[in-house]
């Protein structure tokens, strides 16, 4: 706005039109926001049409050719029994995960907004496994989900529920991860470990955004912990749960650390999900196009859960 | 007279008795309360403390599945930390990650500072729409990126070496950091800056002199978030990076350690542990920032 | 409706004595307000008595009935906070209903309660709104009918007025006391303002330092002060303290008057007054000017209304008077009314 100003001083113009370039808020908005948008357009713009284009050609790690194949990728995909797998697993992983996450960082939130002793470390123990590598932090329950020294089976043999003549026997071994049910419940619990302090970290930030007169109040009014709990506090923090549910989602979704490193998708392919396929696919298997065709089936489910997720916080807001 | 004593004396005695169901209470959730926290903390904690005693443990103790799994059966051994610094990798890996964090680290500042004042300050309506589309960036996952990417980096000739992550590891961190700045940058006064325009600083030099000092606690939140973002990432390490020497921590330990059906248990424990721990309490210091950023930036949104 | 008594309460945040033995009693059905300025722990002591805050030490009593210890839902009172917090994600209705449902009212009741708190407050209409499409003296409408609704034994109000622009504050004072009336109930008001105190309450209860200074009629804290506190916190401006033989002399602005403008009658006291600015507020005039043989930084302000159309100019030494009967007088070290001295 001071441009046109400026301008009229005559003999000053060269000057201050450099000068006013540092204020002019138009120019400084362009130029700080543009780096951002270059960035995010050659690296995340590109390869997102490229993985499309991927799907639908005969690229692979080898060959430089990019022939155009039509839906053959996606054909060759859903006729194998994997697709169905993967694509449920994924799903089924996801949604399972978040209910117990939910819960769960509810249950920590609450808590670690009290004020008590030790809370600091308390709150250091509960954070560690976010805080932990997904990758390392797998292999710390490989460890215990192990075939043959799995600690949980030592428990269990001691307990005598585990070994011959016992409820979990007669084998003398769990075997977590070898067993289709077992493995998948494995893989949802390492989520669950895995997911649960990040989304506490967000549902505090919701209940300290919480103001202090609101809850003095239902406390005057003789509110008690649980109905402040369900009436006030529970329905303040909705929308910004819908957040944590958002980034729960979806980091169970896209990783596939967790499943890569406990089962690989096995036994044969009933953990597999869509990340581990492609990756599986298109590098293991040097079949790029393929493996973008895989992961290209992750977009939906993404853009469902994201427009779903987005729609109930806003319902929530308005009502 | 007599009877209003009297009632008052019911009064009291009534009163009394809900100050010592009170106390019961009070005590009551004390008691709830620990036990709540310390089943949460075993959840967490526990895989890390099994870690913790495995990296000590002797080879015949963690092999015998009859040992007691939670302590040494065994007197400990310092055998495979010794190990791990001098036979594997390990120290490479750290060294990468660290290189590949503390420079990422630079260009998300360098990118996303800016981007983040841009859009709380300078483009008006459309920039919180900007805001909200970026943020909306970091939900597309690497799962969807990483195959054409990998071509990418093939072709840019930086396949196998750590510069692929470098390069690729800020369209993840930048998204997040510049919408958690953003929410730091609403919630300082205008009028500090105007007051800074008035007394003769151009916008820019506002920005950089009232601005970025008033936001250090959101960029450390920054710092922090995007450090342990590189140092957590797995699928780009995994495709990108095929020789040992350029591998991170989060790929090259397993991949180092896991030599197919052999696993090194006590030099994975330790691996992990050694960056688990620092990282963690890292963590924590800066919890709080990050919990004021999510509240400045979602919560207002 | 209730009485409440303080006996004797301290509260100390780590080192800060926000309360430092208070005794205060609250008849039943009186208007008290707790008056001070901020910072004086008149909130604090709100808080105390609701049971959001727990005394350091002391007692406070409700009815008779020692209360100290107890959480706020055990105590039966209202109160309604400066923000008015209302509950943003429900409805008016839900919002008067809360604390029925809260104290375990039975449902039965609910929908007439709430409808006839709704109607004593004009709320019938804006029961289905929320309270951001609310109006600032609607939420302060609404917090008040979520306060009377479950019939209480005493109402806290910390500065329910404070967030109204000054034009509805003035008919929000209005409403508010003859609500109060109406009801009966016990009710504590909190506010740093005194024209709001003095308009508003059968007591006031004046507090400075986490201490209570002084309590009475407004007519009484304002004309027989008890300290220099109260004395110069009361009143626009407050009462002139004059250095004299090792005591204070006070008489407030409104009677310190041109020696030509007293009654001939009365007896009075005589001052030479070194004018050095005159304020022209329109209802009054305000001469700010020294007074003879006092200190130079004591200032003196007379307040002239406008029937007193004496011209008085700057730099003049004009002869000014307080009748004997407004004079007050105040220990020099401790601040305290003392008895009248020679003069």
């Amino acid at each position: 706005m001071s441009d046109s100003t400026i301008g009229t001083i005559p003999g000053q113009e060269k000057p201050r039109r450099l000068l006013s370039l540092a204020d002019s808020e138009r120019f400084l908005g362009s130029a700080f926001l543009l780096p951002a948008v270059i960035y995010i357009i050659a690296l995340v713009g590109v390869p997102f049409v490229a993985a499309i284009g991927f799907s639908v050609s005969d690229v692979t790690v080898g060959s430089t050719a990019f022939d155009f194949r039509g839906f053959q990728n996606f054909e060759a995909i859903l006729k194998t029994p994997q697709f169905l797998r993967a694509l449920s697993n994924s799903i089924l992983f996801a949604v399972v995960t978040q209910v117990f996450v939910i819960i769960g960082a509810n249950l920590i939130a609450q808590v670690l907004a009290m004020d008590f002793r030790g809370k600091w470390i308390a709150r250091f123990f509960i954070m560690m496994p976010w805080a932990t590598p997904v990758a390392l932090g797998a292999i710390a329950w490989l460890w215990l989900l192990d075939s043959k020294f799995s600690p949980f089976d030592w428990v269990l043999q001691r307990m005598h529920l585990l070994g011959p003549h016992t409820l979990f026997g007669p084998r003398l071994h769990m075997v977590f991860l070898g067993r289709e049910q077992l493995a998948m419940a494995s893989i949802i619990v390492v989520n669950v470990w895995r997911l649960t302090p990040l989304a506490s970290v967000i549902l505090m930030a919701g209940l300290t955004s919480i103001s202090h007169d609101i809850l003095d109040q239902a406390n005057v009014d003789g509110s008690g912990f649980w109905r402040t709990l369900f009436e006030i506090k529970l329905p303040l923090i909705m929308p910004i749960m819908s957040i944590a549910l958002l980034f729960g989602m979806i980091f169970t979704l896209s990783d596939m650390a967790i499943v890569y490193v406990l089962t690989r998708g096995g036994p044969v392919y009933y953990t597999q999900v869509l990340p581990v396929w492609a990756y599986m696919k298109g590098i293991e298997g040097g079949a790029l196009g393929e493996g973008a065709a895989v992961a290209i089936f992750l977009f939906p489910v993404l853009l469902a859960v994201v427009i779903f997720v987005l729609r109930a916080s806003r319902r929530m807001e308005v009502t | 007279m007599n009877n209003q004593e009297i009632i008052s004396r019911k009064g009291e005695g009534l009163a009394a008795n809900q100050r010592f169901r009170e106390t019961i209470n009070a005590i009551l959730r004390q008691v709830a309360l620990y036990t709540t926290v310390g089943l949460m903390c075993l959840f967490a904690f526990f895989p890390f403390l099994v870690l913790m005693i495995n990296t000590f443990r002797e080879d015949q103790d963690l092999y015998r599945p009859q040992n007691f799994p939670f302590f040494f059966n065994d007197p400990p051994t310092l055998f495979h930390i010794t190990q791990l610094f001098k036979e594997t990798n390990y120290v490479v890996f750290l060294r990468n990650s660290v290189f590949v964090g503390l420079v990422v680290v630079l260009i998300t500042l360098a990118i996303a500072i800016p981007a983040a004042y841009s859009l709380a300050r300078l483009t008006g309506k459309w920039g919180e729409r900007a805001g909200i589309a970026i943020f909306m960036v970091y939900l597309v996952p690497p799962t969807l990126l990483f195959l054409p990417l990998f071509r990418m980096v093939v072709a840019l000739h930086l396949n196998d070496t750590i510069w692929s992550l470098i390069v690729v590891y800020p369209t993840i961190s930048i998204p997040f950091s510049t919408w958690l700045l953003m929410g730091f940058f609403k919630s300082i006064p205008k009028d500090l800056e105007e007051a800074a325009m008035v007394d003769g600083y151009s916008r820019a030099a506002a920005f950089l002199k009232v601005v970025m000092p008033l936001s250090l606690s959101g960029i450390i939140a920054v710092v922090v978030f995007t450090f342990t973002l590189t140092l957590h990432e797995f699928i780009y390490a995994l495709t990108f990076i095929s020789s040992s020497a350029q591998r991170t921590l989060s790929v090259g330990v397993p991949t180092e350690l896991i030599r197919g059906d052999v696993f090194f248990w006590q030099g994975l424990s330790a691996a992990t542990i050694i960056v688990a721990i620092p990282v963690g309490i890292l963590y924590n210091l800066v919890l709080d920032r990050l919990i004021s950023g999510f509240t400045m930036g979602a919560v207002k949104g | 409706m209730a009485t409440v008594d303080i006996n004797n309460v301290t509260k100390h945040f780590d080192d800060v004595r926000a309360i430092d033995g208070v005794t205060l009693s609250v008849q039943e059905g009186e208007f008290l307000v707790l008056l001070g300025p901020s910072g004086c722990g008149k909130t604090t002591l709100m808080r105390t008595i609701a049971g959001l805050e727990h005394p350091t030490s002391g007692e406070i009593l409700i009815d008779g009935r020692n209360v100290t210890g107890l959480p706020p839902r055990a105590r039966d009172v209202a109160m309604v906070f400066q923000s008015y917090a209302l509950y943003p994600h429900k409805t008016v209705f839900n919002n008067i209903v809360f604390p029925l449902k809260a104290q375990g009212i039975p449902k039965e009741e609910w929908d007439t309660r709430v409808r006839e708190a709704a109607q004593v407050l004009g709320l019938e209409k804006l029961l289905d709104r929320r309270p951001r499409q609310l109006s600032g003296g609607e939420r302060q409408r609404v917090a008040l009918a979520r306060a009377m609704v479950r019939d209480p034994k005493v109402m806290l109000l910390d500065e329910p007025l404070s967030n109204l622009d000054a034009k509805l504050r003035a008919s929000a004072r209005d409403e508010l006391q003859t609500f109060q009336r109406r009801l009966g109930t016990t009710t504590i008001f909190v506010t740093h303002d005194q024209v709001e105190a003095m308009g508003m309450g059968d007591r006031i209860a004046v507090m400075s330092g986490g201490k209570l200074r002084q309590l009475g009629t407004p007519h009484e804290v304002y004309t027989e002060s008890a300290d220099t506190f109260v004395a110069t916190f009361l009143g626009s401006p407050g009462m002139n303290l004059i250095p004299r033989n090792g005591y204070l002399l006070g008489f407030r602005p409104e009677n310190f008057l041109p020696r030509e403008a007293m009654p001939s009658q009365s007896q009075i006291e005589t001052f030479r007054f070194d004018v050095k600015r005159v304020e022209y507020l329109g209802a009054d005039r305000l001469i700010y000017g020294i007074v003879d043989h006092a200190p130079d930084d004591v200032i003196s302000i007379a307040r002239l209304p406008s029937a007193v159309t004496f011209p008085i100019e700057v730099h003049e030494n004009h002869e000014f008077a307080v009748a004997h009967e407004h004079l007050r007088y105040f220990d020099a070290d401790t601040g305290l009314r003392i008895s009248p001295q020679p003069l």
